[in-house]
């Protein structure tokens, strides 16, 4: 049993250098940049640029192979790096499409690997993801949308919708019902990558209540060559979707005799946003006296506390039983409510979003609106009746 | 930056040994033979686990003991909760035991400690206060002698006061000087002083509520020569509380897999209930609360075996674990329904138990303190304005 975070010099090496090199690239102005709810253009331009040198730097994909833009890392040293990014709140532009990476490492072909995981290492593509359907969201199996052969392209017809981040992206992936005969839905679906810049690709902004924009997206008759379908045609639902087969993704070992020593990571996400509310309720003042001294608020910053190390722990279990998907309705489950407590602590003052009365800098009210998407990668209901499956319930 | 909650291969030897142990002499007959019995406590098994090297966890092998590590007490706790075994091993193992070992003298530990192991000496600790907290006690004190101290009193919810050789008797000083501090004196049950009343309870445990009048005790008899043995005490209670947390997920895990069966085999409208949807939240809710207190518990465990700060995460894993524990069998309850309302189906055996375990050493209000505590939220002016410490 290991419950503890171990280091060695070489990792802290790796760790300082990292930190130095943010250090350097990373203005506090642009810290805590979030691709899906940041819509703002000088945002977009410093980290466009910033991606594309943290790319130079190997660490926008450091665990793939050299060959294909990465450093070779084992997933301690990934996750060293994952680390010092997320401490600085450094934004993170492969989370548009970071199933792609490991969709073609898996299922691509040579080719298409070398066209594209290059390039998404570098910081140059971007992927937006064409699944969500008017009437394909949680049931996306049913998705209508139409990939017909034409004896030299694919033909692909549908309309895709809650594409986040989109228009910031240069090229697709794009689920499509490829034998609409099958027996089953899921038997017909395969996936295919198309260039964004298609003049048959349109896009129609969705703007969402955390600041975001989303987008429904047009395809009319996109024509795709037969070299951009992933993995095997009719099999996309099981080996895109349900990753199932496919090669072995390449893993490389931590090799380092240094001395372990242990350290505490620096609380990050819902952690550190609870340290700045106990803070908070320690500096301010309601009616007289502190707001710590509520009872009732000490109460709730317990439970909050309780609950966030809770969560922490299954996040990073090595081994976590029954799936995914437990972790995943939790943390759906736990941003909500965490949000709904933060917001209970503030009181009315949680209201004003931007200026010297906000409290927080509106850091609570964005996370209050952002909780709302929740749902995206899959609503926790889904999530539990997945989980319920995995516990031998019926269907 | 992945945690490795598993068992070691030792420890899971320890497990499969549990499991058959406990199966063997905790059936749900015999669970419920104790319930109904005087003392309930069962001489047999208790002579089996000491031949077992069980009861000497944690002490050391020249005193008796069989060494092992807190960490290898986990599994066995797990299949004690499982199998709603007597709570004696905590009592004497993980609470007298241990404040022996962490406060006695040598002498003291010489002394006690072989027999303990041995399974020849029942020593029952008093945490719990007369009024239902845990800890210091204004109505139990003891009065400095010459030859020794006075004690005198009233505790509760002490267990197996009843089959108690001694009793590890908590106790402060009777004269306002030195309030609040706390030491542990051994007391014979058999002193003509002392008197036990079995308190009826939920639970069926057997609980007792123990006074002494005019007790006196020899100087050795008071354990350890610190002048406040309080945090100490408060120490050993918040570890032994996280082995209970182990209880209480063992019986949970158990509480979920008897409860999926249910949902699986139980047809109403011509299907099983474990196809609708408010069956499947009410089980999945189960299972994210076991999960996380399983999770919390095995931290908590963690740190205190490798000796680093853990008070933090032990009154977390507690706090959380006791509320858990009221919401799981609350809601295995609503998939039962009717027929675990009736006495002789066996979740109630599991849901009575537990209420013991949540309120047993404190209730989740009392560790959440703890936890506002080491999280620095109880600030001069909140305590000014509460007018309480």
């Amino acid at each position: 049993m290991n419950v503890s975070y171990w280091t060695t010099p070489r990792l802290e090496d790796l760790r300082k250098r990292v930190r130095e090199w943010l250090d350097r690239e990373l203005p506090p102005e642009y810290e805590g940049f979030r691709w899906d709810f940041e819509e703002r253009d000088e945002q977009w331009a410093f980290y466009r640029e910033f991606w594309r040198k943290l790319g130079a730097q190997g660490w926008i994909a450091p665990t793939w192979p050299k060959r294909y833009g990465g450093l070779e890392y084992s997933r301690r040293e990934a996750a060293i790096v994952d680390e010092e990014l997320d401490r600085r709140g450094a934004g993170r532009l492969a989370g548009i499409g970071e199933a792609v990476g490991p969709i073609l490492l898996r299922l691509g072909t040579e080719a298409q690997k070398e066209r594209f995981l290059p390039g998404m290492a570098a910081g140059e593509i971007l992927w937006a993801e064409g699944y969500t359907e008017p009437g394909a969201g949680s049931d996306l199996a049913s998705l209508r949308t139409k990939a017909e052969w034409d004896g030299e392209h694919w033909r692909i017809t549908g309309q895709k919708t809650f594409c986040t981040g989109a228009h910031h992206c240069n090229w697709i992936i794009i689920a499509a019902r490829t034998d609409p005969k099958a027996a089953r839905k899921q038997d017909g679906i395969s996936f295919f990558l198309a260039p964004l810049d298609d003049p048959r690709i349109t896009l129609y902004p969705l703007h969402n209540i955390a600041d975001g924009r989303q987008n429904q997206i047009f395809l009319d008759g996109v024509k795709v060559p037969h070299d951009q379908l992933v993995g095997e045609l009719n099999r996309g639902w099981q080996q895109v979707w349900l990753k199932q087969g496919g090669a072995a993704i390449p893993e490389f070992p931590f090799v380092d005799p240094g001395p372990e020593t242990e350290y505490q990571p620096e609380p990050t996400g819902p952690g550190k946003i609870l340290q700045r509310l106990v803070d908070y309720c320690r500096d301010t003042t309601i009616d007289g006296r502190p707001r710590i001294a509520d009872p009732q608020i000490r109460a709730r910053l317990v439970q909050m506390a309780i609950e966030t190390e809770a969560l922490r722990l299954i996040e990073h279990d090595a081994a976590p039983p029954y799936g995914p998907a437990l972790y995943q309705a939790m943390e759906r489950e736990h941003r909500a409510a965490f949000a709904q407590a933060c917001m209970e602590i503030l009181g009315p003052t949680g209201l004003i979003q931007d200026g010297e009365l906000a409290p927080l800098a509106g850091d609570i009210d964005r996370l209050y609106r952002r909780s709302f998407g929740n749902h995206a990668g899959g609503t926790s209901q889904i999530k539990r009746l997945l989980i319920a499956r995995a516990l031998g319930l019926p269907r | 930056m992945a945690l490795d909650f598993a068992h070691t291969e030792t420890r899971k030897i320890i497990h499969a040994s549990a499991r058959s142990f406990f199966e063997r002499v905790s059936s749900t007959e015999a669970v419920r033979k104790l319930e109904a019995s005087d003392h309930g406590h069962d001489t047999e098994s208790w002579a089996a686990m000491a031949e077992l090297g069980w009861l000497g966890i944690g002490i050391p092998r020249e005193l008796g003991g069989s060494e092992g590590t807190f960490l290898d007490m986990l599994p066995i706790y797990e299949e004690m909760g499982r199998h709603l075994a007597p709570n004696l091993h905590l009592e004497v193992v993980a609470i007298a035991a241990a404040a022996i070992l962490r406060i006695g003298t040598a002498a003291q530990q010489r002394r006690l400690l072989p027999a303990i192991a041995r399974g020849e000496m029942l020593v029952v600790p008093t945490v719990m206060t007369a009024e239902g907290s845990v800890g210091a006690c204004p109505a139990a004190t003891y009065a400095t002698e010459p030859s020794g101290y006075r004690l005198n009193g009233r505790r509760i919810l002490v267990p197996y006061a009843g089959s108690a050789d001694r009793l590890l008797w908590l106790a402060s000083p009777g004269d306002a000087a030195q309030t609040g501090t706390l030491s542990a004196f051994l007391v014979d049950t058999g002193d003509p002083g002392v008197s036990i009343q079995r308190l009826p309870n939920l639970a069926r445990q057997p609980l007792y509520e123990v006074r002494l009048e005019d007790v006196v005790v020899d100087r050795d008899d008071r354990l350890g020569t610190v002048e406040d043995a309080g945090p100490l005490l408060a120490d050993v209670v918040l570890e032994a509380a996280v082995l209970q947390n182990a209880c209480i997920v063992g019986a949970g895990r158990r509480v979920l897999e008897m409860t999926v069966d249910y949902a699986k085999e139980r047809h109403q409208f011509g299907q099983a209930i474990g196809r609708f949807q408010a069956v499947q939240y009410l089980i999945t809710d189960m299972l994210i609360d076991l999960h996380r207190a399983d999770r919390l518990t095995r931290q908590a465990a963690y740190r205190i075996d490798r000796g680093i700060p853990y008070r933090r995460e032990a009154a977390m894993a507690v706090a959380f674990t006791k509320q858990a524990a009221a919401r799981i069998h609350r809601k295995a309850h609503e998939v039962f329904a009717g027929i675990a309302f009736i006495e002789d189906h066996d979740l109630p055996l599991f849901s009575r138990r537990s209420k013991y375990w949540e309120n047993h050493l404190g209730d989740a209000g009392f560790f959440e303190n703890l936890v506002a505590a080491e999280m620095g939220l109880n600030s001069e002016s909140a305590i000014q304005t509460e007018g309480s410490p």
